[in-house]
Formats: C-alpha cells, structure tokens, sequence
C-alpha cells in the first residue's frame, strides 16, 4: 500500500471540494447536491476529494434497496484525485470515507454510486471497494454539445436550460454500484457479475475503452 | 570550460523574459547559500559585451539569488562564439521544460520538506487541514425534506422573478450556494436572491 495509508481524509467545506472537483475531476464540474465532502490530504495538502449527496432522482433511487427511507441511503457523486495520491488512494480514502459516515450518519444504510463509461472508467474502484455492480446502461444522458462540452441532459432539465441541438449522445455505458454499509440490507435489484462488463464492452479504464485480460 | 568572475562583473540580461515571485526568490537564495557547490556544476552561460561586462544568457535568477546570498564570484560559462540568434533561441530553450513530473514517485520516495524547501511546487490546495474535523452530521429526518410552495403573482411579478432567477443563475455564488440537498435550480436560485436580500438588510 505504500504511503496510501498516510493520507488523512477529513470533511472539507462545499466551496473547496468544488474547486478541486472543477480543477480534477474529468467532467470539470461539481454538483449541487452534495451535501457532504471529504477531503483526501497528503503531506498538508489536500489531493483528492469526495463528494456525497443526495441522488438527483432520488425518488427513483430508494427503491433499489428494500424498506430505505427517505434520509437511508446517500450518493457518491463526485470523487476527484490529483496525480499525486500514490496507487490504492482511491478504494482507502472510499473505504474510510465509508467508515466516518457509518459512525456519524448511522441511518445511512447505503451508498449508490455511477461509474462513467463514457468518459472515466466502468467503476474499477467501486469494485475493489466492495461496492456491487448493479445496472449497466448504454448511454442515453451524457451528451457532447456542439461546443465540445459535456453535459448531463437529466441535470440539465432539472437545473440550467441547455440547448441540446446539436448535440450527440456519447458512445459507451453507465455502470450503477451499490455498497451496503447495513449488511443486512436486501437489495431490491439484481447483483450482476463483473464479467458482464466486459461481455456487453463496457470495459474502460481512465477514458481509454480496454479489453480486460481477467 | 568554467571561468570564475567577480560577481559585480556580471550583469542580468536587460531582456530576460523570465520572472521570480518572491517566496520562490527566497527559496532560491536558501538553497544557493547552504549548497553554493551546485553552481560549479551548472555554470552561468554569459556573453561579454564591449565594456567587458558578463550578460547573463542562462542563469539570471541565480545571479540574483547568489548576489543577495552575499557570493563575490560565480563560475560561468562564455557563450560569445554564438551569434544574436542562436543566443535568443538559447535563452527561450535553456528555460523550456519539456518533462514532467512523476508525483507518484515524488511522492513515495522523496522526502516532502526536502523538496518543498528546495523550490519544487507540489501539487494539491494548500489547505490548512489541522482545524478540519473528521466528524459531521446529515439530516436523518424520516420524511422528504423538500417543499413546495404556490405563490400567486400578477404576471409582471413572475416576468420579474424568473429574470431574476435566470440573472442570479449565471453568478458564482450560485455555484457555491446552500442548497441543503435541494437539486431544485430555480429553489436554490430563489432562495440565494432572498438570502442576499437579508444580507443587505444588516
């Protein structure tokens, strides 16, 4: 593990985690609804965040898991390193991100989290991390606008009024990851294997589409 | 091969495109002044011009630092069998960085106060993270914590109200605003307008 298990995370303010997120995370924007942010420090400087809140359709997000209740479960919506963290940061700092939560927020049950298969990765950490695959979807929301930027037509719809004319959907999948912290949780949708990943050709890694040898 | 030249001798270069801030400048003088050796191994590269002045080509930062680290000689370099274009290009290339950092390596195997003393920029936000705190609390109230609410409104008062949701939209601090968990646009926008209406009634 290295100096992986040096780093410190701590909740950091919304104004410095969307910094960061603006400055490191490969969308290059932050979301309204985190409510939540851990900072990820290294020798006294702050390499990474990660961002939790609530789902955007949070409606439609509870009942991925038996009996939630309204404040039960909670979304990883940004997490954002720079180059600095050495190998393994990322499934620590998700790991003891998980931890805090479970002994500050104990009614939180469970964590949901997208890997973006468009453009970042089919959720690599999230596995590793102990999170479970849950749906894979082609993309049908990230959009590439007619000025190069990307953008998610659900958000936009809900928040700033972008015109989408023009704009092309982006080829590859949305990979949705649940981590139980209340292992006696019962999911109310299918565990899929990770293999399907790689069967349906969602395998990606850091923006490049790959072929796993696993 | 290495000349030795009285540091009054050698002039910074009228032109030199490059700056210093000052907290670096300082890092510069500290390292000169507990390791001058360094300078024998990477000489200044100077041109003599007609008075028998040395004009530094590479290396102004450090005459300045090695000046202000009280040096009364610095080994050069002469560049003089270059003409006038091969010495601007010189001056533009010598301070060209085309590698890059391994961090990770830096990160590992280097000792950090070390390397921050000695000049290197790491990256991440300075922050200081010694007040921060590990514990937090989240709303665990078992019911939808997002109202609505139905206003009536002349239609003048709503044109009003929706170009003054769309204005603030467009400001940072509706990028930072409080939204309490609400992904409701025009709601977090409504609410940042009246609660700069309550700042600017103290």
């Amino acid at each position: 593990m290295g100096r992986a298990k040096e780093i410190k995370i701590k909740v950091i303010p919304s104004k410095i985690a969307n910094e960061f997120v603006k400055k490191y995370h490969y969308s290059k924007s932050f979301t309204l609804g985190s409510v939540l942010h851990f900072g990820a420090f290294l020798d006294n400087k702050l390499h990474g965040v990660l961002s939790y809140g609530n789902s955007i359709d949070k409606r439609n997000c509870i009942g991925f898991v038996k009996g939630t209740k309204w404040n039960e479960f909670i979304e990883l919506n940004r997490m954002a390193f720079d180059d600095y963290l050495p190998k393994n940061s990322e499934s620590r700092c998700i790991a003891i991100s998980i931890k805090l939560i479970k002994k500050n927020a104990p009614h939180i049950k469970w964590i949901l989290s997208y890997a973006d298969g468009t453009q970042c990765g089919d959720g690599t950490i999230y596995r590793a991390s102990g999170f479970y695959l849950t749906n894979i979807n082609k993309n049908s929301t990230i959009y590439k606008m007619k000025d190069g930027s990307i953008k998610a037509k659900h958000y936009s719809s809900k928040t700033v009024k972008f015109d989408f004319k023009g704009a092309t959907a982006m080829k590859g999948f949305q990979l949705r990851y649940i981590y139980l912290i209340d292992k006696k949780s019962k999911l109310n949708v299918p565990i899929i294997p990770f293999e399907k990943i790689k069967e349906v050709g969602a395998s990606m890694y850091k923006g490049e589409k790959i072929e796993r040898c696993n | 091969m290495n000349m030795k030249i009285k540091t009054y001798k050698i002039k910074s270069n009228p032109n030199n495109p490059r700056l210093i801030k000052d907290d670096k400048f300082r890092k510069l003088v500290k390292s000169i002044r507990e390791f001058p050796e360094m300078l024998e191994k990477r000489p200044l590269v100077c041109s003599k011009d007609e008075e028998g002045n040395y004009i530094v080509l590479g290396g102004n930062m450090r005459l300045k630092a090695s000046k202000e680290a009280g040096l009364k000689e610095m080994p050069i370099i002469l560049a003089d069998d270059w003409n006038e274009a091969q010495k601007k290009e010189f001056i533009i290339k010598d301070n060209v960085g085309f590698g890059q950092w391994n961090w990770d390596d830096i990160a590992n195997e280097w000792d950090q106060e070390n390397i921050q003393d000695w000049g290197l920029d790491l990256p991440g936000f300075d922050i200081d993270g010694s007040e921060l705190d590990t514990e937090f609390s989240l709303d665990d109230s078992e019911k939808d914590a997002i109202q609505k609410n139905t206003f009536t409104l002349s239609d003048e008062q709503s044109e009003e109200i929706h170009k003054a949701i769309t204005e603030v939209k467009k400001t940072d601090e509706f990028k930072y605003c409080e939204t309490f968990g609400n992904t409701n646009s025009n709601g977090n926008a409504l609410y940042l307008i009246i609660m700069q209406w309550a700042e600017q009634k103290k």
